[in-house]
Formats: C-alpha cells, structure tokens, sequence
C-alpha cells in the first residue's frame, strides 16, 4: 500500500495505483471535469491511465469553480 | 461621431473579436442565479473563472460550470493564488484542458497582504506560458518597464491594477496608467482590480485603455444586476469620449457663451 496525499489529506492506495484509479476510488463521477497534477506538474487526462502514484505524491484534483 | 460610437463596441483581442470592452468575473455574488443576471446584464463577452480542490461529494463546481456555459461567454481561467512561475505554469495547462481555452488570465502574487503581483515570476510564467501556445493576459502592476516587458515577451494584451483587488479605491494612480497608455500604443491594456464606482471604469476608458476587467465591485453592490448594468454604461461611455476627442484642459476660463452681442455692461464703456 502507498499514502498519496490527495487535495492535501492522506489517502492509502494498492501500490500501481494510477491516476485514473485512485479518481475512481475517490468517488469522482465518471465525466467529471477535473483538472489533475501529481507533484505541481500537470498531468493530461490522456496521461492518467498509465501515470502511477508513488509513496508520498501529492496530487491535487480541481474543479471549476468561480474567479475574479 | 458615428466612427466613434462602433469603436466603442467592437475590438478584438488575440484575434478573437468582442463586443464589449467590459470583462467580468463570477465570484462573490449572493448566489449562481443573480451571478448569471449580472453578466448578462454587463453585456460581457469575457467571463474569468478558476479552478479549485473540491471533494467529490461536493457538486459546487459542476453547478457553478452549469450556471456559467449556459452564457455563452469566451472563458478567461485564472491563476488566482499562484505564488510561483511554476504553480501558476501548472495551473494553466490545467485551465486549458478542463476549459478548452489557451487563454489564460495569469496572476502571480508576490504579496499577500495588498495582492501585488510578482514581476518577476510573472515574467517567467508568461515566457513559459507563451512558449507552451497559451495567449496570456498578464494581471501586472502599473510599472512601465513591466508592461514594456510583458509585450516584449509577445503579450497582446497587459492588465495593470488600478489599486489592490478588491479594495475598490479606483485609479490609485492615474499617472502611471496614462504613462503606460501614452509609451505603450500598440498595446491593448485592460485596468484589473481595484475598480469601485462607475466613474473608477470610465476613467480608465476616457485614458485610453481598451477595457475594464472587474468583479466585486458589481458581485458585492446590493443590486449587482443593476449595478453590472452601470458599468456597462460607464465603460462604453468612457470609450466613446476617448475616441471622440476630449478637450485638452486649461488653466484659465475661457467663456462658453459668446463674447460678440454681450448686453448692458460693454455697451457703458
């Protein structure tokens, strides 16, 4: 098992876990319009079945939300 | 005077013509119904956004993402919150492919307390950005030499600050914006932050910049409906009297009616 931090809280996943399976673990819908980065470097949607998380990534999920 | 009047309506920026010389931003109203009223009452073709880490139990962002495709608007992300070249770069590649734009909005704080923008990061963010195919829209402070560097690295556009975000204290330094209007013509300039009043829009309008980027001056008025309406006005009007010329101010009064028929006193002499 891996701790990933994941929006800034911990959260343990099977080792190979990738982006794409720790997002469907997590409870994100299946469309859903998330923008990913593993360690402040972007990661493309086309990128995420085959990018594997590692033992202290940090991963950060976001949405759209309102801006100035 | 008719010249005039279409100049203040269509312009275009990185090719992309507009309509309106207002760009607006969604946050901060009371809630997503009267956010949709007051863009579209602004007349905006330009509406900024973000992104931001939600939980996937919370559906705020796919309900803010439905009240705001439905305008029809172009989309400007932003950097909001990036204190670095590198977390503001991150960002945008991530803006661009959730929103399918490679404009970009880019702020890079180098203080929290007054929201200042980090010259320096700014700079290489946008060199970074502008490599990577992405059309930035600096968010920069008034310095001259900035601006001169920003659209020497192939900006289209600059947005100095008219003051801090969100103190809504107007053109806290009228001088330096009309500096950079005057050294930099060829360079589209939108006054960002810091607008309060109407009259803060139509000022920057009537020196000559080619819009106005603004959000809590209309999302925090009581009726930010009808307050978006008044600054439409207010930039369009500023526009108008740029174009159309505005008299050079004078020391001395000079009168309006004329001299020529004056009755009772000159005749006594």
């Amino acid at each position: 098992m891996i701790k990933v931090s994941i929006n800034n809280k911990i959260e343990i996943f099977e080792i190979d876990c990738t982006v794409q399976q720790a997002i469907d673990v997590l409870g994100y819908k299946s469309g859903a319009m998330l923008g990913v980065a593993v360690n402040q470097i972007f990661v493309s949607k086309d990128n995420w079945t085959e990018t594997l998380l590692k033992e202290g990534d940090k991963m950060d999920i976001l949405n759209p939300m309102s801006g100035g | 005077m008719v010249d005039a009047m279409d100049d203040a309506m269509t312009w275009a920026v990185y090719g992309t013509e507009l309509n309106s010389r207002f760009f607006i931003g969604s946050a901060l109203y009371p809630s997503p119904e009267i956010m949709q009223q007051a863009i579209k009452a602004s007349g905006a073709d330009v509406v900024t956004l973000s992104l931001r880490r939600q939980s996937p139990e919370n559906k705020s962002g796919t309900q803010f993402w439905d009240y705001i495709k439905g305008l029809g608007c172009h989309l400007l992300p932003n950097t909001a919150g990036c204190h670095s070249a590198q977390e503001a770069i991150t960002l945008a590649q991530m803006s661009r492919e959730i929103f399918q734009t490679d404009w970009i909005k880019l702020e890079v704080i180098g203080d929290d307390y007054n929201l200042q923008p980090d010259p320096f990061g700014l700079l290489e963010a946008t060199e970074a950005l502008i490599k990577d195919g992405f059309k930035v829209f600096p968010y920069s402070t008034d310095d001259l030499v900035l601006c001169q560097r920003l659209q020497d690295l192939g900006c289209e556009v600059v947005m100095p600050w008219g003051a801090p975000i969100g103190t809504g204290k107007g053109l806290m330094n009228p001088y330096a914006l009309t500096m950079i209007r005057e050294r930099l013509p060829d360079l589209k300039l939108l006054v960002d932050a810091g607008i309060g009043k109407p009259s803060d829009a139509c000022q920057a309008m009537e020196l000559g910049f080619d819009g106005v980027l603004l959000n809590t001056a209309v999302a925090e008025a009581i009726n930010p409906v009808a307050m978006a309406g008044a600054f439409s006005k207010a930039i369009e009007a500023g526009r108008i009297a740029y174009s159309s010329g505005i008299m050079p101010s004078h020391e001395s009064a000079s009168p309006s009616t004329p001299i020529v028929g004056t009755p009772f006193w000159h005749q006594q002499q």
